[in-house]
């Protein structure tokens, strides 16, 4: 359960074996802060989330906004069912999941 | 005509005059806001009633009118001179109009197409066909979307309180469709600052939905806490609302707050919230700062839109304007007044017939209390005259239009001052007066005030001056018309009363009484007639109106500086305080605001020169009568009889009434005299004495006038 984080000196995929709610966000945010600092993109992957909530939304937000604040790749993967009704929800789904899983393979690789 | 017509007509009237008064001043004072308001909500409210009533055709013409006045308002068109003057036509024909809608006959066709051509004239578009067709209903102004539009703001603490905003989200889904969403995040600070507890989330969600606004918010009710929400109608909802705003009763009207709940434009909890925020904005340290009313606090919050807000205060300034006028004033017929005048009259009499009686009887201790109850006859006496009294400044103001036009026409340039507008006097005497004033104004314009290259020649501004002034003196009004125009010329209306035979070429005359000839019937000085006055009819009508208001009129003018006419009148023509006289044991009333004086037969202060017909009181010569004389009243035989002089005045002149018997002060309830005696020189009306005898009033100013005649002719 938690962050598997996969890191090299440029890239980090995250994969989320957890929920994303108010009872995680701390945690969460805790050791993926410092990772926006080192890598050039970051990738993570929701297929495993179990449970999302708005402070989940919220922190994947954060990271997006940081991330492009730095200039660097931010890339959400096959995000579960319950996360992609939410963020279709909030209308957020254009915003940060990827059109076609294509583009954003080519998007990581020549970024 | 049943009430509701005559109510129609009476405010249609009332809107009218307050437009024509609105377009005046703004000649003087153009761009004042107030006063287009005014014309704007004179044609508006016009507009409205008549749609109530079904008169179609007022409504066809001011309809364009009141379009043209919202331009004006808006800052769309300039209220010039051109428009002011059309806009003036457009209130003398909605007068017409309304007069022949509610006179049951119809429309005559000819004023439907005048009214057109002034629109025409207007606005430069055709009226003459669209008058006849029903107006096609104006696009409603895409102006909301047919969409609530929900705005949820979540406080910093909401995600650690357990709300979850996207809970309540999806529970919206429930009630309606989300049509839209927009996720703010814009609050979220940069990565050092982020806390991934603290909520900074926002969302505007367009949403369609049959719900009421109160189902809307209860979605929200468990994050009311934690979560501004703000809650705005669609337009169509909105467009409810404002007629639910007009259909509140008026007694609700008295909180903005209060109103806009009880259409169910606001929530509870969104008053409550400004309520608070109003609180504690009066409460912020810099409190001085003005606190912002509870529809500024609302709008901007986006609780409801501008617009219902402005809508609500409107009605609510309209219900107060309605409650304030219905505070002071109330509308009374005017015979009701009467009635009650008459009453009045009988009180006073029954009151004298009791005194009398307690007198006659020696019931002294009655006396005070009939002292008491006079005394309160009389205040009573006094508030229900009071209640007729109306302020002469409203005729007045009238002549500004007449003047304004007449001045245009002849090309005169002329300003109108008006003093004394407060004044008041009887509401008859008001009415009675109107025509004759209008006759003296119209004569000043025209004959008096040149034109203006020959006041410039005179040394005078190009600007000629006419004044009416209105004052108190000693129990009657004053009214006075001055110009300062070419004066009175003594010589031609000389000439002209010997050319038809009124005065004989050897008669001497002083000037005054040469200016008294103009009142004379058929004598007007001016070569040309013009289109208002010279026609020599007039002087004389209003000669004998003011007569009949048992007023003076004189007029004092000086060559090259002007003209000044004076009317003296009677304040009231009900109730008076009288002082009896008796003559030849007749007992005669003077109205005692004429009485200069009284003195006794036997004072060495007066001398008659029963030759000349001329009284000497203290060195000063006056005419006199002896009534008994000159009412011809058979002589009772006392011949030693101790006569009394009793000085009567009325402006400048004066005179001395020889009587036998001074009775004193005594409240006269005047009944006029039947048509019989109306040929009845000296006499102007009768009271009823306690005693139940008849006492005749006596004319004043016919009996000065009579005195006069007798002094010269001796």
């Amino acid at each position: 359960m938690g962050l598997e984080i996969k890191q090299d000196e440029t890239r980090a995929v995250v994969d989320v074996q957890d929920e994303m709610t108010i009872y995680t966000a701390a945690l969460h945010w805790d050791e993926l802060k410092p990772l926006l600092a080192k890598v050039k993109a970051i990738e993570i992957n929701l297929s495993a989330v179990s449970e999302i909530d708005s402070a989940g939304v919220q922190l994947l937000l954060a990271l997006m906004q940081e991330s492009e604040r730095l200039h660097n790749q931010f890339l959400l993967r096959d995000p579960a069912d319950e996360v992609q009704a939410l963020l279709k929800l909030l209308h957020l789904d254009q915003q940060l999941l990827p059109a076609r899983p294509d583009a954003t393979q080519e998007g990581v690789q020549h970024g | 005509m049943d009430d509701m017509t005559q109510t129609f007509i009476q405010e249609s009237e009332e809107l009218l005059t307050q437009m024509e008064d609105a377009l005046l001043a703004l000649e003087a004072e153009p761009g004042d806001s107030e006063q287009i308001n005014s014309l704007f909500r004179a044609m508006h409210t016009i507009k409205g009633a008549a749609g109530i009533f079904g008169f179609d055709p007022v409504v066809e013409f001011t309809h364009p009118v009141e379009t043209v006045l919202d331009q004006v308002r808006s800052g769309g068109r300039e209220l010039d001179e051109a428009l002011a003057g059309l806009l003036l036509e457009c209130k003398d024909h909605t007068a017409r109009l309304v007069e022949q809608v509610t006179g049951g006959d119809g429309v005559d066709p000819e004023l439907v197409s005048a009214g057109q051509q002034l629109l025409e004239r207007m606005t430069g578009r055709s009226f003459a066909r669209e008058t006849t067709e029903p107006e096609a209903e104006p696009v409603t102004e895409a102006s909301g979307s047919p969409f609530w539009l929900i705005t949820l703001q979540f406080g910093s603490d909401a995600l650690r309180n357990g709300i979850d905003p996207a809970s309540f989200i999806r529970y919206l889904g429930n009630i309606g469709e989300i049509v839209d969403l927009m996720t703010h995040h814009d609050h979220l600070p940069k990565a050092d600052g982020f806390d991934p507890e603290t909520c900074y989330l926002g969302f505007d969600i367009l949403f369609r939905s049959d719900a009421s606004k109160q189902e809307i918010q209860a979605v929200f009710e468990f994050a009311e806490d934690d979560c501004d929400i703000r809650i705005l109608p669609p337009a169509e909802i909105e467009s409810t609302f404002e007629a639910m705003m007009e259909e509140l009763p008026e007694d609700h009207t008295q909180r903005l707050g209060e109103m806009l709940l009880a259409v169910g434009a606001i929530t509870e909890h969104e008053l409550s919230t400004s309520l608070q925020r109003q609180v504690e904005q009066a409460a912020s340290p810099e409190g001085d700062a003005v606190v912002p009313p509870v529809g500024e606090i609302l709008v901007e919050q986006k609780a409801v839109s501008r617009g219902l807000v402005d809508k609500a205060l409107d009605k609510q300034q309209r219900a107060k304007q309605k409650a304030s006028q219905e505070a002071s004033l109330i509308r009374v017929d005017s015979a009701k007044l009467g009635r009650l005048i008459n009453l009045v009259g009988e009180l006073v009499i029954s009151n004298a017939a009791v005194k009398l009686r307690v007198e006659q009887q020696g019931l002294g201790e009655l006396s005070e209390l009939v002292a008491a109850s006079e005394h309160l006859v009389e205040e009573i006496r006094d508030n229900a005259l009071q209640l007729r009294m109306v302020q002469i400044g409203d005729t007045f103001s009238r002549f500004r239009r007449v003047v304004r036009d007449v001045s245009r026409e002849l090309e005169k340039e002329i300003d109108l001052v008006i003093t004394g507008g407060e004044t008041e006097l009887d509401k008859t005497v008001v009415e009675k007066m109107t025509d004759p004033l209008t006759h003296l104004v119209r004569n000043s314009l025209d004959h008096g005030i040149e034109l203006p290259q020959q006041r410039l020649r005179a040394g005078k501004p190009a600007k000629g001056t006419l004044s009416l002034n209105a004052f108190h003196d000693s129990g009657h009004i004053v009214i006075q018309i001055r110009d300062d125009g070419a004066g009175l010329d003594a010589d031609k209306i000389r000439a002209k009363a010997e050319a038809i035979g009124l005065v004989r070429p050897d008669q001497v005359m002083t000037e005054k009484e040469i200016y008294q000839l103009i009142f004379a019937p058929g004598l007007s000085t001016k070569e040309k007639a013009s289109n208002l006055s010279g026609r020599g009819v007039g002087m004389d009508v209003v000669r004998r109106n003011i007569d009949a208001l048992r007023g003076i009129i004189d007029i004092d003018s000086e060559s090259g500086v002007g003209t000044t006419v004076t009317i003296h009148l009677p304040l009231t023509l009900a109730i008076i305080d009288g002082f009896m006289v008796g003559a030849s044991g007749e007992r005669y009333v003077i109205p005692l605001s004429m009485v200069e004086e009284c003195v006794e037969m036997d004072s060495s202060d007066w001398e008659l020169d029963e030759e000349r017909r001329y009284v000497n009181l203290r060195g000063e010569v006056m005419p006199y009568l002896r009534l008994s004389e000159f009412l011809q009243i058979p002589d009772d035989g006392g011949h030693n009889r101790r006569e009394s002089l009793v000085i009567v005045r009325i402006g400048q002149h004066k005179a001395g009434f020889v009587v036998d018997t001074l009775y004193g002060e005594l409240q006269t309830v005047i009944k006029p005299l039947g048509r019989i005696f109306s040929g009845f020189r000296g006499i102007s009306g009768s009271t009823v004495l306690g005693s139940g005898e008849v006492a005749l009033i006596l004319d004043v100013q016919g009996l000065i006038n009579a005195a006069t005649v007798q002094m010269q002719l001796h």
